[in-house]
């Protein structure tokens, strides 16, 4: 992933949400994290953070996918496929 | 200058799931159970407490046996130890090994608690009681040459006074969580419960001032803690329910607790969990057959709340708030079809999580005297199989062996990756439902400034 994915949607989308759901700063939400590493993000915070990133970016992720990302940056690649999938 | 005094404060080891094979592959294989396990340990909360009520001038030092051995040849002048019944066993070898460089041994917690006289056959002293009726005493006579053998809580502990447990003694061990008591006792007299029979005959309280300290104490000191209230029973006093989770909103913890089913039809209650930050409650349900359940408490509540299980279990996950189900099996009117019953409740309702145990006959309960009584408690299990994950009893409609099979059988038709997928979509539909609703409400606060009702 290139150093522009931390300008572009949808990690800003994702960061935004990531931090404001687990109560920690974005700075703290990095590529490289694990999903359920972040400070305060256990499996049942990541269902409230997939549910706020589907609403906003309109994409519904599969289940087979959300037990495939084990990084922000595995979460950051699937939205931004099926973003790429809708338009 | 006088040397402080050494205190050490010994958590003993012990195995926090079945000792018998199959359980401990289970443990090492499955990922989703290993997450339930982890989440759910936390530190010796009767030695921060006790660590709490030991006056200025001794030196403590926190020794949990599961992340750190014991140094034997450590500086101490006294030894606590504590433990329920699965870590008695080597309780007794610490205390022998300290004994015999003539350090004195105090021991306390729930072992000591059910059989006293046993305990003291290898301690100096034993507390009978709650920690913060007796330490004081017991630091008192110690320091005097004058420690008794053991020590009988006279008067119920006032919770609204005692002092905030010493959370800094486990702060640099590593825990997941971090066990915050609220109350002590629950109102239901299971027959297999050992804690509310021998710790507390009435519900006690720390004020909601006082909890809420103890928590900004706890995440000063803790990177974004993940709280699990230790109390038996969360929720029986509604009001002051309310007033806590109220005041713990703005504090923006993550945390879980445990209660019965009862609160499930307070709305406000399910909201102010869900907006506190309630991940998950574990409730104990026991059994989902009307036979078992029929005299399984004194007053016959949960035989009497069963038919509300299933409304009860949709209604809190539906506010977001996870259930943990506890169950017990074993019971004399369980037969291997319980099994099954239990695997088919826990997956047709979509449960977060479950605990699936062993019914335990503990000392001191009336259970352990109707199985003493039937001949039926299996000498071969020392206390270490006291973990309410092997079965340390015949039971009546199956062999030992197939009821601790049984048990790992609904935890393996539960934790695993088929049906894990399922669960995920099933509360993805639940928190994208919760999310509109707080999208809803943000935005109509952002353009009209008011909230919506």
């Amino acid at each position: 992933m290139t150093d522009t994915t931390l300008l572009e949607e949808p990690f800003l989308t994702i960061q935004r949400i990531i931090a404001q759901v687990a109560k920690t700063s974005p700075q703290a939400v990095v590529l490289e994290n694990p999903v359920t590493g972040i400070t305060n993000v256990d499996s049942i915070v990541m269902l409230e953070i997939v549910a706020r990133v589907e609403l906003e970016l309109d994409i519904e992720i599969d289940e087979e996918q959300l037990f495939a990302i084990s990084t922000v940056g595995d979460f950051v690649a699937v939205c931004r496929d099926l973003t790429a999938a809708r338009t | 200058m006088a040397r402080a005094r050494k205190l050490l404060l010994i958590s003993p080891q012990a195995t926090f799931f079945g000792r018998n094979p199959q359980h401990q592959r289970f443990k090492r294989e499955s990922r989703e159970f290993q997450f339930f396990d982890y989440t759910w340990t936390g530190f010796a909360t009767g030695l921060v407490i006790v660590g709490s009520l030991t006056p200025p001038g001794w030196d403590l030092h926190y020794i949990d046996e599961n992340i750190e051995p014991v140094d034997f040849d450590e500086d101490a002048d006294l030894v606590a130890l504590t433990g329920m019944t699965a870590q008695a066993d080597r309780m007794y070898e610490i205390a022998a090994q300290f004994r015999a460089r003539g350090v004195p041994v105090v021991a306390g917690g729930l072992h000591a608690n059910l059989l006293p006289f046993e305990v003291a056959r290898h301690v100096d002293s034993v507390c009978v009681g709650e920690a913060e009726a007796l330490w004081p005493q017991v630091i008192h006579d110690f320091t005097h040459d004058g420690l008794k053998p053991m020590y009988r809580q006279t008067t119920r502990a006032d919770l609204s006074v005692v002092p905030r447990p010493a959370y800094e003694l486990a702060q640099q061990r590593y825990y997941p969580s971090i066990w915050v008591e609220t109350s002590r006792g629950c109102p239901h007299s299971c027959r297999f419960c050992a804690a509310t029979i021998r710790y507390r005959d009435k519900l006690g309280y720390k004020t909601v001032d006082q909890v809420i300290r103890e928590v900004e104490y706890v995440q000063e000191r803790w990177d974004n803690p993940y709280v699990l209230f230790s109390d038996d029973n969360f929720v029986v006093d509604r009001n002051r329910t309310r007033e806590l989770l109220s005041r713990l909103v703005p504090l923006g913890i993550k945390w879980s607790g445990q209660s019965d089913v009862s609160f499930y039809k307070d709305p406000e209650i399910l909201d102010l969990m869900h907006e506190s930050g309630c991940m998950t409650m574990l409730i104990g349900f026991e059994s989902v057959s009307t036979e078992t359940l029929d005299g399984i408490d004194e007053r016959n509540w949960k035989f009497r709340n069963l038919s509300k299980y299933v409304e009860a279990a949709k209604t809190i996950q539906d506010h977001g708030v996870g259930v943990y189900g506890a169950f017990t099996l074993g019971l004399d009117t369980d037969t291997k079809d319980s099994f099954e019953a239990t695997a088919q409740f826990v997956k047709e309702n979509y449960l977060a999580g479950i605990q699936v145990s062993c019914c335990t006959p503990f000392p001191g309960t009336p259970l352990r005297d109707d199985m003493e009584r039937e001949n039926r408690i299996l000498p071969d299990k020392s206390w270490s199989y006291y973990t309410v994950f092997d079965a340390v009893y015949q039971p009546k409609h199956m062999t030992p062996e197939e009821l601790e099979e049984g048990a790992l059988s609904v935890y393996r038709s539960f934790y695993n990756r088929e049906f894990s997928l399922r669960k995920t979509r099933h509360f993805k539909s639940i928190y994208r439902n919760l999310v509109k609703k707080k999208v809803e409400r943000e935005q109509a606060l952002a353009t009209t400034g008011r909230s919506m009702v």
